[in-house]
């Protein structure tokens, strides 16, 4: 198979996520035999359907183009019911409550331990094929796809955060990216005096891990803190560096340092708002923003945002998202098909789908043989550098770990509440002890859901 | 009204039914409608509020009996009384401007020797026929802080130098969503006014401009007594509807920034279809709206009878 | 007694205001339609775009098959966006017959209440004006679970008989005063020459109220076309939804621009502001007797 050879010579090149080398390397070798064996992803489920459906949130076309590609492989056409991201938990949730049929969905981090708790996913481990595809899991991908050791779901894609600046008012400032958060500030308080920016940074607006939260964890993460010890006792209190963290954050909107869009432009949004060309930069967030604000079809600074590590030892987050087989499937073994349409392989072997996604969305792979594959390195050049993001990425912690009430099914709600309190405290509301306060208590509440 | 019962006219006809019979007959597809679509809602709203609903228990069929904990929870719910206070925020300001709007702009389209007058006229039903959603977020691009076109407005007239956060501001951000909710429902209001206003007889004010009284007086003293009944009618009407608002919080703000925008319709939805899926509180919330609207009914009923003695 | 020189230039000037005022959003609607993404961002200060064009309008309604020269965001088009003609189809299907129906239910029903006023129908007017002030919100999450029943969900159907209960009320109350001031004399002239009550509602009654039926009518296919409540929760799938559900569903997609949404929403309001003010004189006289008379 192409994609397990380079896996193998790749893996000797550069390892990706250290955590996972060790599981990668099992997978590269012990699973060869086991890979060359059987082609499960060609065989043909010995059940009928004729139609198969899946519940997505939107990207681009790319379930359009797949669900075209299923159909031309096996015949079966594909019913696509596409949400915006914010509203899929509720359009899932939904249409799983009205009794419909749904083979795959899709769910973030956050919201999967929500859903697994309605009993919405099943467990694929039986499933030809499965061991093979867990083997080939990067680490962060298996924090959310592998339950309790049972594997749940397969990877959509893998991102991690990064700043971004804008070159041209770097330069016209005359400074160099910050190496710590007080030069940040430093640079911002000059930039906002000599009006070379009236904003000079933009935050991520938006609920969900990836937006508003997301922020808060990464450089929470980055100065050392967490917000959950490994016994799951909270670590927001007085004096914790989680605290501390919302406070600098909210200094920088006390000053007026930080774009009022920060609170409503939501990631994709965000990332056209930065191409406008007004600020320094944009906040802690997922990697791929650069695909929008250096595409120069959309983006009047394109080529001149740059990916940026955090301060200190550089350490920050990573995530990945996942698809998964509902309990309302129709047929499970079809089901199975179609997810590998989604999340692993087509017909032909092929990883098409992550291989699509890393070159055309500069989006990151579940999959460790994608993610040493050259489709990362030449995929992702024209928007950004690979090699200076994957630096970052080997520097990126599963989010779990800053945070893990993620694999707890009150998450989700206390996100929700977690997203309104910070903008409370970053509009000047509340303070942001009283903020963290707010939190502690609301994880009491939404424990007893 | 109790006087005239069944007509008694007395002729026969022979395939004809009988007024009772008709009368059931002619009401069925209002009945059933009625029935299915307000009435048993309305009771089931009640039934859902006593139960605990989420996606397990709908999956399942079967819903718990948890008596008045789901209205226990929502009154122990800081965000839940924020929104009630926000929707009586909201509802007294967007319904008070729109009264005072409507006056003004009734009594300016009353003046038929101003042609501009006409113009006005022809427009003031098109914000009626906008789609509230499509009005959110229209405004929502008028009010954006880096593309939005009141500040490119502010700019090109040269009123501004800095670009003014509309509707991200928290302490403005409900007034943010009043604005295009009067916007859209300020034609309903100007109707009413402009209808009572033709009711006037022209006559009052011819006899007080002989007795010397100006404009301002003519309108303290005639017009506004007179459109009082109309007022108070449309206050009642507006205020009901207002406390529902939702289309334009869903499009500009979803409730924030923080929870700045919240109002009780916005609360009963995320309860009920936002996971975690409550339905049995989102059922609770919405009922509790109801008791409030319905008691502003009761107070329009007894209006119109007063109005019709 | 006409009013001075500067009486009349203030008043013409209060007019401008409120012209302006109503015509505000619709002008930046067009505005942001009729330019591309990166324009819109590459000047956050001027009010028109240095090069308009037509690529929001023709990606829209080819259903993303032209892409135009500068619409650049095709590949983001949203599902729901690429289906614009289910919606309108949708829409326009759900608004007619939703109107239609509740016309004829209620006509029917104002008929007994003004003609025949049997105690119970007076009381079911009663209940009318009760109901008339139910907030849709409340009836949202009954409907959602009993049509779920009654397999009603992602379907027009379920739309429209929800939409149809929703309206009826308000047509009652709207006919019934109408039918009322028709004179009681013409009923009973026609009943001497040998016609039943349904006959006199049929042939004397219905089309001696065409403006109100008009009025009516009117009225609710507006208030039909525009609702978002209903649809959005009752169908989720993208062939059932209406054109304000496919305009909620871009409000959290990150991936759709001012420009296409502003687009989608002239699209969208066209059709009912045409139809506002071709039929104004209708809907004025509606709305007024509709806020008044109980």
């Amino acid at each position: 198979m192409a994609g397990e050879n380079r896996a193998a010579t790749a893996i000797g090149r550069r390892a990706l996520l250290q955590a996972s080398t060790a599981g990668v390397w099992l997978a590269a070798l012990g699973g060869a035999p086991a890979w060359a064996q059987g082609t499960p992803w060609a065989d043909q489920p010995k059940s009928k359907v004729d139609k198969l459906n899946f519940v997505v949130w939107t990207y681009g076309d790319i379930y359009t183009k797949i669900a075209a590609k299923f159909k031309a492989d096996w015949g079966v056409p594909v019913d696509a019911t596409i949400s915006s991201f914010n509203d899929h938990p509720t359009k899932l949730m939904t249409m799983y409550a009205g009794g419909e049929t749904i083979d795959v969905s899709q769910s973030s981090p956050f919201s999967f331990p929500s859903f697994i708790s309605q009993d919405l996913v099943v467990p694929l481990d039986d499933l030809p094929g499965a061991a093979q595809y867990k083997a080939d899991l990067t680490e962060s991908a298996k924090q959310v796809a592998v339950v309790d050791g049972k594997l749940m779901g397969l990877p959509y894609f893998s991102a991690v955060w990064v700043w971004n600046y804008y070159a041209d008012l770097l330069d016209k400032a005359k400074f160099t990216p910050f190496k710590t958060y007080d030069e940040f500030m430093e640079q911002c308080r000059k930039a906002k005096k000599d009006k070379i920016s009236e904003y000079p940074v933009l935050w991520v607006a938006g609920v969900g891990l990836e937006q508003l939260p997301g922020t808060w964890y990464q450089m929470t993460w980055n100065k050392g803190g967490v917000f959950f010890d490994k016994d799951g006792n909270h670590q927001m209190g007085p004096g914790s560096i989680a605290r501390e963290t919302l406070k600098w954050w909210v200094q920088t909107f006390k000053e007026e340092l930080s774009d009022p869009e920060s609170l409503k432009a939501q990631f994709t949004t965000s990332a056209k708002s930065f191409g406008a060309g007004k600020n320094l930069y944009r906040g802690p967030n997922h990697h791929y923003g650069l695909n929008i604000v250096n595409d120069p079809k959309q983006s009047p600074i394109a080529g001149r945002v740059f990916v940026h590590g955090s301060p200190g030892d550089g350490r920050t987050i990573g995530d990945s998202h996942v698809y998964f087989i509902t309990s309302a499937n129709r047929d499970k073994q079809w089901a199975w098909k179609l997810l590998q349409y989604l999340g692993g392989k087509t017909k032909d072997g092929e990883y098409t789908q992550a291989n699509g996604l890393a070159h055309d969305a500069m989006l990151g792979s579940g999959y460790t043989s994608v993610m040493n594959s050259k489709v990362i390195t030449e995929g992702w050049k024209p928007w950004g550098d690979p090699v200076k993001i994957l630096e970052i990425w080997n520097k990126a912690t599963y989010v779990g770990e800053v945070c893990n009430s993620i694999y707890k099914p009150w998450h989700f709600p206390w996100t929700d509440r977690l997203n309104i309190e910070v903008q409370k405290a970053l509009t000047g509301q509340i303070t942001a002890d009283a903020c963290c306060d707010t939190l502690i208590a609301a994880i009491k509440e939404v424990q007893k859901g | 009204m109790a006087s005239a019962r069944v007509s008694g006219t007395g002729y026969r006809f022979r395939r004809e039914l009988p007024p009772r019979a008709l009368g059931l007959v002619m009401n069925i597809p209002t009945l059933i409608t009625l029935t299915l679509v307000l009435a048993y809602p309305i009771y089931y709203a009640a039934y859902l509020s006593l139960h605990k609903v989420s996606l397990a228990q709908l999956r399942r069929g079967i819903f718990p009996f948890v008596g008045l904990d789901n209205y226990h929870k929502i009154l122990a719910d800081p965000l839940f009384l924020l929104a009630l206070k926000n929707t009586f925020i909201f509802t007294a300001f967007s319904v008070s401007m729109e009264i005072v709007l409507a006056i003004a702009i009734a009594l300016l389209i009353d003046q038929q020797h101003v042609w501009t007058g006409r113009i006005t006229k022809f427009l003031i039903l098109l914000p009626y026929a906008v789609p509230p959603i499509a009005n959110g977020l229209i405004w929502s691009f008028l009010y954006n802080f880096d593309f939005g076109f009141l500040n490119r407005i502010g700019f090109t007239f040269g009123l501004l130098s800095e670009p003014i956060n509309w509707s991200g501001n928290p302490s403005t951000a409900l007034l943010a969503v009043a604005v295009p909710y009067i916007w859209r429902t300020l034609p309903f209001a100007i109707l009413l006014m402009h209808a009572a206003l033709q009711g006037i007889n022209p006559e009052l004010y011819e006899a007080a401009s002989v007795d010397g009284a100006n404009a301002l007086k003519r309108f303290w003293h005639i017009t506004l007594p007179l459109l009082m009944p109309m007022i108070v009618v449309t206050l009642v009407l507006r205020t009901s509807f207002a406390f529902a608002v939702f289309d334009e919080v869903l499009a500009i703000t979803q409730g924030g920034p923080g929870d700045a925008t919240w109002v009780a319709a916005w609360y009963s939805y995320k309860k009920g279809f936002n996971p975690p899926f409550d339905i049995g509180v989102g059922s609770a919330s919405a009922f509790v709206l109801a008791l409030i609207v319905g008691v502003l009914a009761l107070v329009y009923v007894k209006l119109l009878y007063r109005r019709v003695e | 007694m006409r009013p001075s020189r500067l009486t009349r230039m203030l008043l013409h000037l209060a007019n401008l205001v409120v012209i302006l005022f109503f015509l505000l959003p619709l002008i930046a609607a067009i505005i942001g339609a009729l330019q591309s993404e990166k324009s819109l961002q590459a000047t956050t200060h001027a009010l028109f775009p240095q090069q308009w064009t037509l690529d929001n309008f023709r990606v829209i309604l080819s259903g993303g098959q032209q892409q135009g020269t500068i619409f650049d965001q095709a590949t983001y088009l949203p599902d729901n966006v690429k289906k614009i003609y289910y919606a309108l189809a949708n829409s326009t299907i759900i608004s007619v017959s939703v109107t239609l129906l509740t016309t004829v239910f209620a006509s029917l029903s104002a008929f007994t209440v003004v003609r025949l006023r049997l105690r119970w129908v007076l009381w079911l007017m009663n209940v009318n004006v009760f109901a008339r002030f139910v907030p849709i919100i409340v009836l949202m999450i009954p409907l959602y679970v009993t049509f779920r029943g009654f397999g009603l969900l992602n379907s027009i159907w379920g739309v429209i008989i929800a939409l149809t209960g929703f309206l009826l009320p308000y047509g009652i109350l709207i006919l019934a005063p109408y039918f009322a001031s028709i004179p009681r004399e013409l009923d009973e002239a026609a009943r001497i020459d040998g016609c039943s009550r349904f006959g006199g509602f049929l042939r004397i009654t219905l089309p001696l109220s065409t403006p109100a039926l008009a009025s009516y009518g009117a009225i609710v296919f507006i208030i039909a076309w525009n609702d978002l409540l209903i649809p959005l929760i009752l169908n989720n799938r993208a062939e059932f939804m209406t054109l304000p559900v496919v305009i909620a569903s871009l409000v959290g997609d990150v991936h759709v621009f001012f420009n296409l949404l502003m687009a989608i929403c002239l699209i969208a309001l066209t059709p009912s502001v045409v139809l506002v003010l071709v039929l104004r004189k209708f809907v004025v006289q509606g709305l007024a007797v509709g806020g008044v008379k109980g």
